[in-house]
């Protein structure tokens, strides 16, 4: 009776057309052209820093549609702060931040919020909303824009679950009652909610055990292949980065220090690469 | 002492201004525009309101007790006794009514709101609102905001009148005045301009309270400890702020009013 409408901004706003400036960068090593049509996120040499700490020095990333970009790198290297300058919940010092050819950096608050209606974020924890139910927390957004029935909700809430392998019967729990892996689960239901083209997740599989690990990792794959959806997906999981990502990246220091697929990464001579990569292999 | 460790507590401090300042600035603007999420603001209106008038029935009615009693005691030496009503209409209606009702909300309100948003923010429940497009501000700021604006005034209404529903049941039987002498004696004591005073300082207080509490709540850092020390900081700032609050504008009706 009293559900909040919202107006959103409309699509055609001016500031929402792709910038004229913009040109997708080729991505290394690979021999075609860059599509302007595919390309979903262009991160285009970023800086940040917090005080004295920098904590990226000239970020060059770009992901394609139906790819999924893995970035891994130590704890504190600044991984999740990518995601985060993504969402525009970071605004970076310098460099420029294209989702879809549109320049996120100082944009308006009506042109964030259309932007960040195209993708889902998997938050670390899952940050799923304690005061409601995992239904609620499932339809929130789609009540936000208010542009959907209540019937078509709740055919979508029981679709998402069972997306994830969740019986429509989970939607009635709050999230204290649920798994650390349900937990994870209904946070990847609540991302795709909106049929996003870009998703972004945070350490999916991080406390998880390798079962539910494994199951995670499908259900990214699931996706990318089901959804043709742009991934980026930050972790220090070699195993599950090596399952889900078409191409890897290394954050160290503030710099990309390695960039490249799946045999890249097995046959690197990067030493910090090697280093990581034997590291975590020995704690797994 | 450094002119360099002289100046960071300063430029935190000016920094906890400004942040709060634009706060109350989006919070403003938040007001006059969609969405209006009234559902939020209605639950809110039960928590930080219908929730609390237990509380400020009980701090109403010992209150008027207390004040009748001190009063009846030093009256009765100057044969005056027959004050006792108006001495209680007039320092509940203007100044312990407002307050009282201010402090007691914001030990138990706004210590729940720091907590609630400040867990919010450290669980990165804020980050997912924003990252779904609802602009935390709209969302949990202008609700409670608004709730406390409604309902401070509320009861603050409540409070006076148990307060002075307490120095009646003192009055009676201490100094066995009747009903119609005491509510005489209250309505004797009391301007129009008392009740307008004592119904615009609790709107201020609601503003106060629910702003510092969100804002301590939206800027907590630092995991469960931080939850812990943005509640208590809110506590503290919000009832500071309202008995400072609640001298600017005593002194500003007494200019305007002149009494």
């Amino acid at each position: 009776m009293f559900r909040s409408r919202r107006k959103r901004k409309a699509i055609g706003h001016p500031d929402l057309h792709p910038d004229p400036q913009w040109a997708p960068r080729a991505v290394p090593g690979r021999d075609r052209e860059p599509d302007p049509e595919n390309r979903m996120i262009d991160l285009e040499d970023v800086h940040l820093a917090f005080g004295e700490k920098v904590i990226l020095d000239g970020i060059w990333l770009e992901v394609d549609r139906g790819e999924t970009l893995v970035v891994m790198g130590g704890s504190g290297t600044g991984k999740s702060t990518i995601l985060r300058i993504i969402l525009g919940l970071l605004e970076p010092d310098a460099g420029r931040v294209y989702v879809h050819g549109v320049n996120i950096v100082h944009a308006n608050q009506e042109v964030l919020d259309e932007v960040r209606g195209q993708m889902g974020m998997v938050f670390q924890g899952g940050a799923l909303f304690d005061s409601l139910t995992v239904g609620e927390n499932l339809s929130f957004r789609l009540h936000e824009t208010g542009e959907h029935s209540d019937e078509e909700i709740e055919r979508l809430v029981e679709e998402k679950l069972s997306f994830v392998d969740l019986e429509p019967r989970v939607k009635n729990l709050m999230p204290a009652e649920l798994s650390g892996g349900m937990r994870k689960r209904v946070a990847i239901a609540r991302a795709v909610m909106g049929s996003p083209r870009i998703v972004l997740y945070d350490e999916p599989t991080t406390g998880l055990d390798p079962i539910t690990s494994e199951t995670i990792n499908e259900l990214i794959n699931k996706l990318r292949d089901q959804q043709n959806v742009a991934s980026i997906v930050v972790t220090h999981d070699i195993g599950s980065a090596l399952t889900v990502g078409n191409r890897f990246a290394m954050l160290k220091d503030g710099h990309i220090t390695f960039e490249g697929d799946a045999h890249a990464v097995r046959t690197t001579d990067d030493e910090y690469m090697r280093t990581f990569i034997d590291a975590r292999m020995s704690t797994t | 002492m450094t002119t360099a460790t002289l100046s960071r507590p300063v430029k935190s401090a000016l920094l906890g201004v400004q942040n709060m300042s634009i706060l109350v600035g989006r919070t403003a603007v938040a007001m006059v525009r969609p969405p209006l999420y009234w559902r939020d603001t209605f639950v809110q209106m039960d928590v930080l309101g219908v929730q609390s008038l237990v509380i400020v029935t009980l701090t109403g009615i010992f209150t008027g007790m207390v004040l009748a009693l001190q009063s009846a005691v030093q009256l009765s030496k100057f044969g005056a006794s027959l004050f006792v009503g108006q001495l209680v209409g007039a320092s509940v209606v203007r100044e312990l009514g407002p307050v009282l009702t201010a402090l007691m909300v914001s030990g138990r309100v706004g210590s729940g709101i720091a907590a609630e948003i400040g867990s919010m923010r450290v669980n990165e429940q804020i980050d997912a609102l924003e990252a779904m497009g609802t602009d935390p501000v709209k969302k949990l700021v202008k609700p409670r905001v608004l709730a406390g604006i409604i309902m401070l005034p509320i009861l603050t209404i409540a409070t006076d009148f148990i307060a002075i529903i307490g120095g009646q049941l003192i009055s009676w039987l201490m100094l066995h005045q009747s009903s119609s002498t005491y509510w005489n004696a209250v309505w004797s004591g009391l301007y129009l301009s008392d009740i307008f005073t004592g119904l615009a300082k609790p709107v201020v207080f609601g503003f106060v309270i629910t702003m510092v509490a969100c804002y301590r709540g939206l800027t907590t850092t630092g995991g469960t400890e931080g939850v812990g020390r943005s509640t208590t900081q809110a506590v503290v700032l919000s009832s500071v702020l309202v008995l400072a609050t609640d001298f600017f504008m005593t002194k500003l009706f007494i200019e305007v009013f002149g009494h």
